[in-house]
């Protein structure tokens, strides 16, 4: 299954954008259940293929407010500056009240 | 008048409005926190000082501005009714009148047993530049909790923005209407020129409404040029716009902000670097529309 995926890499990623690859985006890609493709993206990460980020969700708006590497990075609070553009009531976020997504980015150097 | 509704309150109130740094210097109270530069100046200061001062520095308020086109020009010699004008700057043939209308926030206080009122003072600049009537309001703070050590509820408030376009309207002339400015060209223009770019943009669709809010601090027209080719066909609703024209002090402006081209609305909520980035911004838009 993984030397499928790397055959139709450059069809995978002429599909997504390589800077935010979701599970749903292989899963659909491939016609997998999710826990496959998740399994994919998981061994795309230990062959160095692909690189693990943690989103976090806007409760109020849904977009991604910001990026981390790993979990323990994520800030206390967070700010959504397009929600206080929108002049929402809250705009700043506990840690423990936003969802965080995880993703995938094709790694520099990686033929596309 | 109870304690939080004397004028020395009310001109606090109204300071809050303006971002300490210029409180600070503008009062030389270097050293001075938000909170105790605040209250030395109402304190020492009257209330039409605090007012004009206020004025004198509309440009840094948080604001909502509403932009309108006349039917025709309004005779040199009108002026606002006498008693919500505070006082008037003109400058050649921009007519600019400073109003003060007084809010009423009521409220239930439970330690008071009851229904409270708390007074804001919001002020309001009308300018007339040909057949520009443009209406800046003051935001008010929102959250009545801020001034007591306890809860208290936010029931309603005796005036609303709408309620002072409809005063504003009154005002007018026999004769002479206004109706919304439309600045979908203005601001298409300048989006095309990449003045700014969007970071979240809401457009009418013939059949629904489209809204896009971009992750972390991706911009539309940067991320999706083919998306934005098709939006701009369609009229604009609330949108995000950040400045990113490198060849402008981005300072001469206001680096963000909230508009609604097809109501001729703007939304300023960050604090202005300059007195005059606003007006800037709003000429730019006019300039082109």
């Amino acid at each position: 299954m993984f030397n499928k995926l790397l055959k139709k890499q450059s069809q995978l990623i002429r599909a997504t954008d390589p800077e935010r690859i979701y599970v749903e985006n292989v899963r659909s890609f491939f016609h997998l259940p999710y826990k496959a493709a998740k399994v994919l993206c998981e061994l795309a990460v230990k062959e160095g293929l692909f690189r693990k980020k943690y989103g976090v969700f806007c409760p109020s708006c849904g977009r991604i407010i910001k990026s981390y590497n790993n979990k323990e990075e994520l800030d206390d609070e967070i700010e959504c500056e397009l929600c206080r553009d929108l002049e929402e009531p809250k705009y700043i976020f506990q840690k423990s009240e936003v969802e965080v997504i995880e993703y995938y980015q094709l790694k520099n150097g990686t033929k596309r | 008048m109870s304690s939080v509704n004397t004028e020395k309150s009310i001109s606090s109130r109204l300071l809050e409005a303006v971002p300490a740094k210029i409180i600070k210097e503008n009062f030389d109270l270097k050293g001075f926190n938000q909170k105790d530069a605040i209250s030395e100046v109402a304190n020492i200061y009257s209330q039409n000082d605090i007012r004009n001062f206020v004025f004198e520095n509309f440009g840094f308020l948080h604001q909502h501005i509403y932009i309108f086109d006349l039917n025709t020009q309004i005779p040199q010699n009108w002026s606002p009714e006498a008693r919500f004008l505070y006082s008037n700057n003109h400058d050649g043939n921009i007519k600019n009148f400073n109003l003060i209308f007084r809010v009423n926030f009521n409220l239930f206080n439970p330690a008071a047993g009851g229904e409270q009122e708390l007074i804001f003072d919001c002020p309001v600049r009308l300018t007339i530049k040909n057949q520009k009537f443009i209406l800046k309001i003051s935001t008010l703070e929102r959250n009545v909790n801020k001034y007591f050590p306890h809860q208290v509820y936010g029931l309603n408030k005796n005036l609303s923005e709408s309620d002072i376009i409809t005063l504003t309207r009154d005002m007018l002339p026999a004769g002479c209407a206004m109706v919304n400015s439309d600045l979908n060209k203005g601001v298409k223009y300048l989006w095309a020129k990449d003045f700014f770019d969007a970071g979240y943009i809401k457009h009418k669709k013939a059949k629904s409404i489209a809204t896009q809010a971009m992750d972390e601090d991706n911009l539309l027209k940067k991320i999706y040029p083919k998306e934005y080719l098709e939006i701009i066909k369609d009229p604009l609703d609330r949108s995000i716009f950040l400045i990113i024209d490198k060849n402008v002090d981005i300072s001469d402006y206001i680096s963000r902000f909230l508009i609604e081209p097809t109501r001729g609305k703007i939304i300023i909520t960050r604090f202005a670097d300059r007195n005059e980035s606003v007006n800037n911004l709003i000429e730019k838009i006019l300039e082109h529309n």
